[in-house]
C-alpha cells in the first residue's frame, strides 16, 4: 500500500526483534500513532540519523498487516544532535516526549498540540533550555486536552477571584478558588499566578527568567500538581533528571 | 502454545527458539527440524555448548566484559596499554573495536547507556566501578566509545563531567560521514556532526 508523508515527532521507540523498532509518533492530522519501523536500527537510508525521542521530521507511514502501521522512512528536518550534548536538554526533551505520550490518546489528531510540542522542542533544542519552556508546554497540553486550570475565576463556582498577595490554588480541583471554596487549599503567590497567566497567554518564557527562584518553583509546583493528577504513574524522565549531576541554574523537570 | 503443543518436543523446541533475538516462528521451526535431522553427536555438542555458555560465562571483575571467571584475558594481558580505558556500552561493542586490531588498551563495559524513557539512569550503569578503576594515577586517558546517537552522546557527556575533575583525559570516538559514503546522501544530523567534529589536516 502507498505510504503517506506527514510531519511527525518521534515520542518513543522500543526494540522489536533484532533490528526493528516500534516507534510512537505524533502527527498533526492523524494524532499519536504506533508504527513498526522495519530494520530501523541498521538502515542508513530510510532512517538516516536514527529515530530518537524528540526528533522532528517527515515520516512516510503506510498501513501494515493488522492494526499496526508501518513507518517506511523518517527524514529529520531539524537538528537533533544538540540533545545528546547537554544533559539538561537531554532530560527536558525526554520529559516533553514522555508527558505527551502518557497524556495524549492514540489517533486523536490535534494540530494545535502538534505545533505546541514542536515549539517547545525548538525552544529546548535550538536555544538555551529553561524549565519555564516546559511549564508553557504543560499549559498548552492541558489546554488541548480540555484541562486548562482556572486562573481568574473560582474553579468550583466560577466567581471572580480578587487580586491579593496570593490566591488559593488547588491543581487537582482545577485552579484558583474563591474565599468560599478555598478551605485547606495551598496558597499561590500573586507573582506566580501572574507568571502562569503570562505563559498560558503564549508569552515568552524567557521574560520570566529573572523571576525569583521561589516564584519559578511555585509556578512549577502549581502546574505540576495539575499534571500529576492526570498521570497514571510518575514519569521516568523526572526520576532521571533527579539522578543527574545538576548544572548551575538548571531547574528540575 | 497449547497443552498438546507443550508435550510435543518439536513444538517445545521451536517455542523456546522463538525467544531468541531475530528468530521468528518459521525460522524457529526450520531450525528445530534441522536439529531433528542432525546427527546425535552434533546435537549433544550443541546442547552442551548452550548449557556451558550460561554456566561458565560471567562478568570480568575488572572491566565487566563477558569472561569465564575472575579477570578477562585482556585485563590480564601485560602487553596491553593499561593507561588507556575504552568505555563501551555492551560486550558486542568491545568485540567490534577489538576486531579492528587498532586498539591495544583496556576496556570497561557499562552494560547500557543513559535512557530516560527506558528508566536507565546513572545508577543502572557500571559507572561506580569505572570510577573505582581510576583511583590511583595509572590511567591517563578514557576513550568513550558509546554509539554516536543521542543516548550514547549523553552518556559520554555524563562520563566526561564525572571523570574530568579526576585529572584523566577524556576523549570521544570520532563520528560523521561513513567511510566510503557520499556526502550528497548523508542526512543533516550526520553532516552537522561531521562538520562539528572536523579536524585539521
Amino acid at each position: 500500500m502507498q505510504s503517506q508523508s506527514t510531519p511527525a515527532v518521534i515520542l518513543r521507540t522500543r526494540p522489536l526483534g533484532e533490528a526493528d523498532l516500534i516507534a510512537i509518533v505524533l502527527t498533526p492530522e492523524q494524532g499519536k500513532l504506533e508504527t513498526a519501523a522495519a530494520r530501523a536500527r541498521n538502515s542508513k537510508k530510510r532512517f538516516a540519523g536514527g529515530l530518537s525521542p524528540g526528533m522532528r521530521g517527515v515520516a512516510a507511514i503506510a498501513r501494515g498487516r493488522g492494526a499496526l502501521l508501518r513507518l517506511e522512512s523518517f527524514d529529520a528536518t531539524a537538528a537533533h544532535a544538540p540533545v545528546g550534548a547537554d544533559l539538561t536538554r537531554f532530560a527536558y526533551v525526554a520529559y516533553l516526549c514522555e508527558l505527551t505520550d502518557e497524556l495524549v490518546l492514540a489517533r486523536h489528531p490535534d494540530p494545535e498540540l502538534f505545533a505546541a510540542l514542536c515549539l517547545a522542542l525548538e525552544q529546548v533544542i535550538g536555544g538555551a533550555p529553561q524549565a519555564l519552556q516546559l511549564r508553557q508546554y504543560e499549559l498548552a497540553l492541558l489546554r488541548c486536552l480540555g484541562l486548562s486550570p482556572a486562573l481568574t475565576s473560582c474553579c468550583v463556582c466560577g466567581s471572580e477571584v480578587g487580586s491579593e498577595d496570593s490566591a488559593a490554588f488547588d491543581g487537582p480541583r482545577g485552579g484558583v478558588l474563591c474565599l468560599e471554596h478555598e478551605r485547606g487549599a495551598p496558597r499561590l503567590p500573586a507573582a506566580a499566578l501572574a507568571a502562569i497567566q503570562h505563559l498560558e497567554a503564549g508569552g515568552d518564557p524567557a521574560a520570566l527568567a529573572s523571576a525569583p527562584a521561589g516564584v519559578r518553583r511555585a509556578v512549577r509546583d502549581a502546574i505540576q500538581s495539575i499534571v500529576r493528577s492526570h498521570l497514571r504513574r510518575p514519569l521516568h524522565a523526572q526520576a532521571f533528571f533527579a539522578a543527574l549531576p545538576r548544572d548551575a541554574g538548571a531547574e528540575g523537570v | 502454545m497449547t497443552g498438546d503443543d507443550a508435550q510435543n518436543p518439536l513444538q517445545r523446541l521451536a517455542a523456546l527458539l522463538t525467544r531468541l533475538p531475530g528468530i521468528g516462528e518459521k525460522t524457529a521451526m526450520r531450525l528445530a527440524l534441522s536439529l531433528v535431522k542432525a546427527d546425535g553427536d552434533y546435537v549433544a555438542a550443541l546442547a552442551d555448548a548452550i548449557a556451558g555458555v550460561h554456566r561458565q560465562l560471567g562478568l570480568c571483575e575488572v572491566c565487566f566484559d563477558l569472561c569465564t571467571g575472575g579477570a578477562c584475558e585482556r585485563c590480564r594481558d601485560r602487553r596491553r596499554d593499561h593507561g588507556i580505558i575504552c568505555v563501551v556500552a555492551q560486550p558486542q561493542d568491545r568485540m567490534a573495536i577489538e576486531r579492528t586490531g587498532a586498539y591495544h588498551g583496556l576496556y570497561h563495559v557499562l552494560h547500557g547507556v543513559l535512557d530516560p524513557l527506558g528508566g536507565v539512569g546513572p545508577d543502572e550503569l557500571r559507572v561506580k566501578e569505572l570510577l573505582r578503576r581510576l583511583q590511583g594515577d595509572s590511567v591517563r586517558e578514557v576513550i568513550v566509545a558509546t554509539s554516536p546517537n543521542v543516548e550514547g552522546d549523553a552518556t559520554a557527556v555524563y562520563l566526561a563531567k564525572l571523570l574530568r575533575p579526576l585529572g584523566v583525559q577524556v576523549s570521544r570516538i570520532a563520528s560523521g560521514v561513513a567511510v566510503g559514503g557520499e556526502l550528497e546522501y548523508a542526512d543533516m544530523n550526520t553532516l552537522n556532526r561531521a562538520l562539528a567534529d572536523r579536524r585539521a589536516l
